[in-house]
């Protein structure tokens, strides 16, 4: 099952939903890497990395790892009606499960690699919610005010 | 170096911003609007761009936007949509501001929505998905040098406010066809600077610039003056003259004080404009002209037309639907500090101020040949700079001020309280035991006293309508039957005269009345009460 076969009642639920997705995690899961851009030094690159995953969100003291983000908007979205299976979905849950287990003290070519499966999660939330978006329209709703 | 306000709930940006961009000064982050507005409050002066992200992960209470008795899903997508209110709040008190809209979703339906709160002009989107140190930057510097590439032209200061960008396009507009240009407004206000150096600059005219001030030329020498004359068209004319119009050939002539104009000689301009030829005095042939006409006035020619002063067909043909009306200096407040900063750099350019400063930087045993100049606080020492300061008690005694003689009157007093302070500076500096007129004994500093600007602002004696204690201004009492009614009789006056002076703008009424632009809903409240009608004050306000 996918996005496109949910319900009208459905969509209407999880649309937001995957707004808050893309912008809590798909936003921030590469802020500070993407900010000190492709150049950036060693140090530098690390240090915004563990910024991203291990702090994605910040809420005063308590913050939040981008996995723990990943689990807690999944486990909402997939209430309110998003397939588990949809492809983009699974393929979020590999991403995250990857960054998760990422070494962030490795050499450049390792961090390199963590810092594009960062952003591959971005492009991930981003897909997704403008595919339900898409749905929407489809069903003649006004994705902006669901 | 700009001042830039970070308007989001999390730290992340700004703390990346000034890493990007350490050159400017960055403030925040507001983390709601109530934070936003304390901070635009705190440097209503001086911001020149916000960066505003669309979604807020705060609580309820700090949200704006939320129906009474809110669920979690108001709550949920308040939070979701909050930098759209936010922004619509704040154009309520800063239409002009410059504000870079943080958006990830960059689509129709947040821009759609951004757009409905007006001043489009001053709305920026920027894809944060799509952010990086280098897209930001180049966005930030690309506003800024926008804005500032318009904010002055030579010696003329538009500023930033949306009424002086929006004259300056219809200028420029103007400036570039054949039609004449009609500028009014009080005196002072830069008409006679604005047609040679805006107008006439930008009108791609190859002749010269030619300017008649109609209201000091004798009555029996005007036609002359205007159209030329041959030889023996008078007593002691003893050779032919060029006229003005002759003179403006290819070129702009500006006639000041229009509104004088004799009957007779309006007829005769008439007949120029109509067939673009003129016949000098005494002689019958008549001479093609190609000029630009700009005419200036501090009258409303609509109404000398209906008192039978001014021919009606003149009128018509001075292109009076495109009159531009420029604003006196107390309708600029938003820009005074800049404007104020303007003239002091202009004044400091003028000889005699330089000289003055050389004798100080001498006297302070200043190495440097740098001077600038600030408002309010004292900035960082720059090795070998003066600074000339007009600190925050003097400014606001500047920005209290009614500026009857507008920006005549503020580059007079500025260019004043700069030679008496550093005069001052000079000789204090040159004294044994005298050294360090600034704040905190800052060797560098020279400060504009306010001491010394009441007194100037008094030698005009302009400073009656307001005051350090509040407005002053005359009000009929009359007899009622009722305290109550005298009372709101009264008020109601001021209402009046308060809402005619900010033009309907109940947000400027409430900073005037309350000290805040935000009470502008209670401040219409009480308008009704007193029964006041905005439509029928509607036509006093323009």
């Amino acid at each position: 099952m996918t996005l496109e076969s949910l319900p009208e009642p459905a969509l209407r639920r999880v649309l937001p939903l995957l707004e808050d997705l893309r912008h809590d995690l798909g936003k921030y899961v590469c802020f500070e890497t993407r900010f000190a851009g492709p150049d950036a030094d060693l140090p530098t690159l690390r240090a915004a990395l563990r910024a991203d995953l291990l702090a994605t969100r910040r809420h005063g003291a308590r913050v939040e790892a981008a996995w723990e983000l990943w689990a807690r908007l999944r486990t909402a979205a997939v209430q309110g009606g998003l397939p588990a299976q949809d492809p983009d979905v699974e393929a979020l849950d590999q991403a995250l499960d990857l960054l998760r287990a990422a070494d962030l003290d490795g050499d450049r070519a390792a961090l390199d690699a963590v810092a594009a499966q960062a952003e591959r999660v971005r492009a991930l939330t981003r897909r997704l919610h403008d595919r339900a978006r898409q749905a929407a329209s489809a069903l003649g709703l006004d994705p902006d005010e669901p | 170096m700009a001042d830039i306000l970070v308007i989001d709930d999390q730290d992340r940006t700004l703390e990346l911003c000034r890493r990007a961009m350490p050159e400017h000064t960055w403030h925040g982050p507001a983390r709601c609007w109530r934070e936003a507005n304390e901070a635009l409050k705190a440097h209503r002066r001086r911001l020149d761009l916000a960066l505003l992200d669309i979604h807020f992960d705060v609580s309820a209470e700090d949200l704006l936007g939320l129906p009474e008795a809110p669920t979690e899903a108001d709550v949920r997508r308040a939070q979701r949509r909050q930098g759209i209110e936010i922004l619509a709040a704040l154009r309520r008190g800063r239409p002009d501001l410059p504000v870079v809209l943080m958006t990830a979703r960059g689509g129709a339906g947040m821009e759609q929505a951004a757009d409905r709160h007006g001043a489009e002009e001053y709305t920026y989107f920027l894809d944060d998905e799509g952010i990086d140190a280098r897209a930001l930057r180049g966005q930030v510097e690309g506003i800024l040098r926008a804005q500032r590439g318009t904010e002055s032209d030579g010696p003329i200061y538009w500023g930033r406010s949306l009424e002086m960008r929006r004259i300056r396009q219809r200028l420029l507009t103007l400036a570039r066809g054949r039609l004449p240009v009609i500028l009014g407004g009080a005196t002072g206000t830069g008409k006679s600077l604005i047609a040679r150096h805006f107008v006439h600059a930008r009108s791609g005219r190859k002749g010269k610039f030619v300017a008649v001030d109609l209201s000091t030329l004798p009555r029996d020498l005007v036609a002359a003056h205007l159209f030329g004359s041959v030889r023996g068209a008078w007593t002691g004319s003893v050779g032919d003259r060029r006229g003005a119009f002759e003179e403006a050939d290819g070129g702009t002539l500006f006639l000041d004080e229009i509104g004088n104009l004799g009957e007779d000689l309006q007829r005769m301009l008439l007949t120029v404009l109509q067939e673009r030829a003129v016949t000098r005095v005494g002689d019958t042939r008549e001479r093609k002209v190609d000029v630009k006409l700009v005419v200036a006035t501090n009258e409303d020619l609509a109404e000398l037309v209906q008192r039978g002063r001014f021919r009606a067909d003149l009128f018509m043909r001075l292109n009076p639907a495109c009159t531009v009306e420029l604003p006196p200096l107390r309708e600029r407040a938003s820009d005074l500090d800049r404007l104020l900063v303007f003239s002091a750099e202009r004044s400091l350019a003028e000889e005699h101020v330089v000289e003055l400063c050389g004798e100080v930087r001498q006297a302070l045993g200043l190495q440097g040949d740098a001077v600038r100049v600030a408002v309010g606080e004292v900035p960082e020492a720059r090795p070998g700079a003066l600074t000339l300061l007009f600190p925050e008690r003097t400014m606001d005694l500047l920005r209290r001020h009614r500026w009857p003689g507008n920006l005549r009157e503020l580059a007079m007093t500025v260019e004043n309280a700069i030679t008496f302070s550093l005069a001052e500076a000079a000789s204090a500096g040159a004294t044994p035991g005298r050294r360090g007129s600034g704040e905190d004994g800052r060797g560098d500093v020279v400060q504009v006293r306010p001491k010394l600007v009441r007194d100037l602002l008094v030698a005009v004696g302009a400073d009656e309508d307001e005051r350090d204690d509040g407005w002053r201004l005359e009000v009929r009492v009359r007899t009622h039957d009722g305290l109550n009614k005298v009372a709101q009789d009264v008020e109601r006056q001021y209402f009046t005269r308060l809402y005619v002076q900010e033009r309907g703008d109940f947000a400027a009424m409430a900073r005037v009345l309350l000290g805040d632009a935000d009470a502008g809903r209670k401040v219409q409240l009480r308008f009704n009460q007193l029964g006041l009608k905005v439509r029928e004050l509607k036509d006093h306000v323009g």
